[in-house]
């Protein structure tokens, strides 16, 4: 009997299909919802912002920046030309980069950029803004045609979205024989205007732009040179020089980039008078470039990175591209060796000058007349040393006292846990004021084939105030002894220690003008002698134990017995990279990069996180360094009646629990912590969600180092501050602070409590697409500036992730690239900022690297994480994965969470591919107790810069007080509006059924 | 079941929902600006003393 499908069936099948097609979008919509919350929090309900606050911080900021190019601005030649007189009020302004400022790194990218405050052009300052506020005037003629050859792409007013990464390093330069652009009549009157020409050379990078990239240029009739990079000279800039340079008395190059580039020019085109590196200066740090170039300020700036004639003289250059792993298993990926080993950036240089390297180099290049000049050595090779810097007057230097202390007291010799004292009085002996620098290199002893030593490298360094003509100022400069330590991983000196040594021999202090060049002083008998001082150590001294923590150090990372599987220098049976010694430095332009190998079994079993490894470490009874892990029984959601905050202010328990870490009260304070506020806090991407239990409130947290700004960049934003390199280049610590105490402002203005910055990797290479947003070449320089800007940024009451640990020095291929380096390098150079960040600035946060540490994920190095971080650096604070989804599922926060760390960003726990674990209360008590410090961690990073900003602004000394505002969530208007209309159309499928099932009686019609 | 008892509680049903929606939104406003005006009681101004 065939089936009847009646009308009524086919209504009530209908009903019930679009019934449950409403509840399945519903399902789909809310889950999306509920994945997205953070980006939709961050879009469509920003954190409230204070407006009254902010336009204080933004004052300040402002003025800051404007400090920080008065004093990171480095003179780099001079013949005189500046500064220039108060009566030379026009000038012409050439270079087509004039008109499109760098006011920071550009990229699409969210990290770092600089944006206008406002999104108003009207609040960037570029260098005609800034010549024009200053009463000058300029040649709007050239202005105008610059403009008509290509308009400026103005980034600071972009969307991350809107920029191209190809275009922001694409050049633009009319040709100056081109009678299209510089036709004789703008020629003829730009040399009617003015005898001075200012000429603006910028190179702009970014996140994920490498600046080696082949030089792109783009306008009319441009010659094609693709042979070059970025950072060289393009030829139509030569030109252009070369006609300024012929035509105008005064010649100024401004170089408004922080990048190290080629700068040959500036000694083999005749008639540049001077010039000066501004870096990026921020939205409003140009404002200072009038008041350096007119005098009213004097430059006191140094570089912190080396200027060479030929940037490929280096091995760390040489060795700057990743190889691929060839055969089965790995060849997708790719390695970096850092083969220069300690010897990165001067320390190269320097120490191969000390081996007569470079005896056989030459260069013509001219002298101060503008004549040539054959030059050999060293001084063909390196342009602009570290540390160089001119100023407009001079200084004379004499050595007060010299001695050793340890813990406030007078020692007759050297202690490791100690410190040497050089008292400098500097006397400013020209006839304008200025500030100088002090800085301190030391030579250590070095005996061939032994441990690896640097010629030089900077352990101290200070700046005087500024000096009127005739004044001076007695400095008292701190070396650490700790700083003087040579790591010996391999026990090179065949003493039986690997580990931190001072090998015996003679130690030099040289106090420098800058890493090459010693000053003159003038010694207790009134005789003019070298800077140099030196003390000797007979018999070497081993260091077993932090000096800040009093904790064991050795080798993690180092042979067979690597915490993470496989060495740090990926030295194998089969396989060596060939790192450089001293003993005998091989021929650089003989090697021509890391050559490709096969991944060994050994590496290809320790390379990734799977379920295994993630259950055995679980399970285990000791951890990976030895000591037992954690058995007990963990308790969750116990309520003990302690609160860290009561009506949004920190309670006296907050500020008792954020002074000390290991106050027991901290234990009953966790019990009140439920597993689903721990898993949240792990999952949640922009900050840490409010953890009610113990009254902790939702914290936001985003990136730019250089600026602070509310979601997806949008406005307001906080300062746009010059970039790190310049800040660096002040070499001024107490600004460094200063400056971290104004970001803090900011930050509390638009409602940030955590800063992802600042990034302290090196500049390995000149052409590291973030070098703008590190501080510099050296690690001593880095640490000691982003020390105190960390310290700054605390006592304002925020907390920064100091990035990228570690060793992610290179924008290509840093996406899981393997990194391999000796463990005495990674030390001595690539950890040794986070160190003093940690240590000496008291960083409460890290986030680990896209790359890979050796061969394990960066966030899953258990040897750097729990093994140097939290063991022997004593970190307390949070740490975080960089940004999960750029580098695929390798970067997991399962793996990081069993190496120590505590949070992901945007990735979540069981996230990775294939892997499932439980984060419960049946999860084994590891586990479970390290989700409690997860919590500990994250609670003590906010509690300790809230004790430390009471502290703070309780201080009578303190120059500035920063009273927290605190943040106010914005009503989450979506989530209201995603509950009704779950209620509207959950009801509505309902009432549909309904009416499609409840049998209704039909009226029956008379007569019927 | 009539039509007209039908109609009744399908009205009701809907009745219900639209009240259960302004009651949820209305609690969960007021519930944040209770949030909003402790912490903005918390709230001090940056102060500058330079």
């Amino acid at each position: 009997m065939p089936l009847k499908i009646g009308k009524k069936m086919i209504l009530r099948g209908a009903s019930i299909l679009t019934a449950a097609v409403v509840v399945g979008g519903l399902i789909v919509g809310d889950t999306l919802v509920k994945n997205n919350e953070s980006n939709l929090n961050s879009i469509l309900c920003p954190p409230i912002v204070h407006q009254d606050s902010l336009v204080v911080s933004r004052e300040t900021g402002q003025k800051m920046a404007q400090q920080i190019v008065e004093e990171g601005a480095v003179l780099l030649k001079n013949n005189g030309t500046l500064p220039l007189k108060a009566n030379n009020d026009k000038v012409n302004i050439f270079g087509w980069a004039s008109i499109d400022w760098a006011y920071g790194a550009n990229s699409s990218s969210c990290s770092g950029r600089v944006m206008a405050e406002d999104s108003k052009r009207e609040s960037l300052v570029d260098i005609y803004d800034a010549l024009t506020n200053y009463g000058i005037k300029y040649n709007a003629d050239l202005k105008d045609m610059y403009t008509r050859y290509a308009n400026p792409y103005v980034y600071a007013l972009k969307d991350p979205g809107s920029v191209n990464n190809d275009a922001v390093i694409t050049l633009h330069e009319p040709e100056i024989s081109d009678k299209n652009y510089y036709s004789d009549a703008l020629l003829a009157d730009a040399e009617a205007y003015s005898d001075t020409a200012i000429v603006v050379i910028t190179r702009n990078a970014g996140e994920d732009i490498p600046a080696d990239r082949a030089m792109r240029k783009a306008g009319k009739n441009y010659v094609n040179e693709s042979n070059k990079i970025y950072l060289d000279l393009s030829i139509e800039e030569e030109h252009l020089l070369k006609y300024v340079g012929e035509t105008f008395d005064k010649v100024v190059v401004l170089v408004n980039s922080p990048a190290a580039m080629d700068l040959s020019f500036l000694n083999t085109i005749p008639g540049i008078g001077a010039a000066l590196q501004v870096g990026f200066t921020g939205t409003h740090g140009a404002s200072a470039i009038p008041e350096l170039l007119y005098g009213e300020k004097n430059p006191s700036g140094h570089l912190v990175d080396t200027y060479t004639y030929d940037r490929s003289l280096s091995f760390a250059y040489r060795a700057k591209n990743a190889a691929n792993f060839t055969g089965s298993g790995l060849s997708d990926k790719k390695f970096f060796e850092y083969i220069e080993n300690i010897y990165v950036g001067y320390r190269w240089y320097e120490t191969a000058d000390a081996t007569y390297y470079w005896e056989d180099y030459e260069r013509t290049l001219l002298d101060e007349d503008d004549k040539e000049t054959l030059v050999k050595g060293y001084d063909a090779v390196v342009q602009y040393p570290f540390g160089y810097g001119l100023s407009y007057t001079d200084f004379e230097y004499k050595l007060e006292d010299s001695y050793f202390t340890k813990k406030g007291e007078e020692i007759s010799d050297v202690d490791v846990e100690g410190e040497y004292h050089i008292k400098l009085k500097v006397t400013n002996t020209g006839d304008r004021k200025g500030k100088d620098v002090a800085q301190v290199y030391l030579e250590a002893p070095y005996h061939k084939f032994q441990i690896e030593k640097s010629a030089k490298a900077l352990v101290a360094y200070e700046k005087t105030i500024e000096l009127e003509p005739g004044k001076s100022e007695i400095l008292d400069i701190e070396i650490q002894i700790s700083d003087c330590l040579s790591y010996d991983c391999y026990d090179l000196n065949n003493n039986g220690h690997t580990g931190y040594e001072l090998d015996k021999g003679e130690y030099k202090f040289h106090l420098g003008k800058n890493s090459h060049q010693d000053i003159e002083m003038t010694n207790s008998e009134n005789e003019k002698v070298k800077g140099v001082l030196s003390f000797e150590v007979p018999t070497t001294i081993n260091v077993m134990k932090d000096k800040y923590t009093n904790n064991d150090v050795d080798n993690l990372f180092t042979g067979d017995d690597a915490i993470d599987g496989y060495p740090i220098d990926a030295v194998e049976d089969n396989y060596e990279p060939e790192y450089i010694s001293r003993a005998e430095f091989p021929d650089v332009e003989e090697f021509n990069g890391t050559k490709s190998r096969e991944a060994s079994s050994k590496l290809k079993d320790v390379y990734f996180f799977d379920q295994a490894k993630g259950d055995a470490w679980d399970n285990a009874t000791t951890d990976k360094f030895g000591d037992p892990v954690f058995d007990e029984t963990v308790v969750w959601g116990k309520e003990n009646n302690m609160r860290i905050t009561e009506d949004g202010k920190v309670t006296a328990l907050g500020y008792e629990l954020g002074e000390d870490y290991d106050n027991p009260k901290w234990e009953e304070l966790l019990e009140q912590v439920t597993v689903d506020e721990v898993t949240n806090t792990i999952n949640k991407s922009y900050g840490t969600p409010a953890v009610n239990s113990v009254g902790k409130p939702a914290l936001n947290e985003v990136d730019g180092p250089a600026q602070i700004k509310c979601y997806y960049q949008q406005p307001p934003r906080g300062t746009g501050y010059p970039s790190a390199v310049v800040i660096a280049q002040t070499w001024n610590k107490d600004l460094a602070e200063d400056f971290g105490l104004s970001f803090a402002m900011d930050m509390n203005s638009v409602s940030i409590n955590g800063l992802w910055g600042w990034g302290c990797n090196l500049h390995r290479t000149p052409v590291g697409g973030r070098n703008w947003e590190y501080f510099s070449e050296d690690p001593y320089m880095s640490g000691k500036t982003l020390a105190g800007a960390v310290r700054g940024l605390l006592k304002g009451g925020r907390y920064s992730y100091i990035k990228h640990f570690c060793m992610n020095e290179s924008e290509a291929s840093k996406k899981e690239g393997f990194t391999f380096t000796t463990e005495q390098a990674l030390r001595e150079c690539y950890f040794k900022p986070f160190q003093m960040g940690i240590q000496e600035g008291g960083a409460v946060g890290i986030m680990t690297s896209f790359n890979r540490i050796g061969a394990v994920y960066s966030g899953g190095s258990e040897a750097a994480i729990t093994g140097v971080a939290r063991k022997e650096w004593g970190f307390k604070g949070a740490i975080i994965t960089d940004w999960a989804d750029q580098g695929g599922s390798y970067m997991s926060i399962d793996q990081q969470f069993r190496a120590g760390g505590d949070l992901g960003m945007n990735t979540s726990l069981n996230g990775y591919s294939g892997a499932k674990f439980s984060y419960n209360a049946n999860a084994t008590p590891r586990v479970q107790h390290q989700m409690k410090e997860v919590m500990h961690h994250v609670l003590f990073s906010w509690l300790r810069c809230q004790y430390l900003n009471k502290q703070y602004n309780e201080n009578p000394d303190s120059k500035t007080k920063v009273v927290q505002t605190g943040s106010i969530e914005s009503y989450k208007w979506y989530k209201t509006v995603l509950v009704d209309v779950n209620i509207l159309l959950g009801g509505g499928a309902l009432i549909f059924l309904l009416l499609a099932f409840i049998p209704v009686k039909e009226k029956k019609v008379k007569g019927e | 079941m009539s039509k007209k008892l039908r109609n009744i509680i399908i009205f009701s049903l809907i009745g219900l929902i639209l009240i259960a929606i302004g009651i949820y939104s209305l609690v969960a406003y007021l519930n944040y600006e209770g949030y909003r005006k402790t912490m903005e009681a918390a709230i001090a101004t940056v102060l500058m003393l330079k």
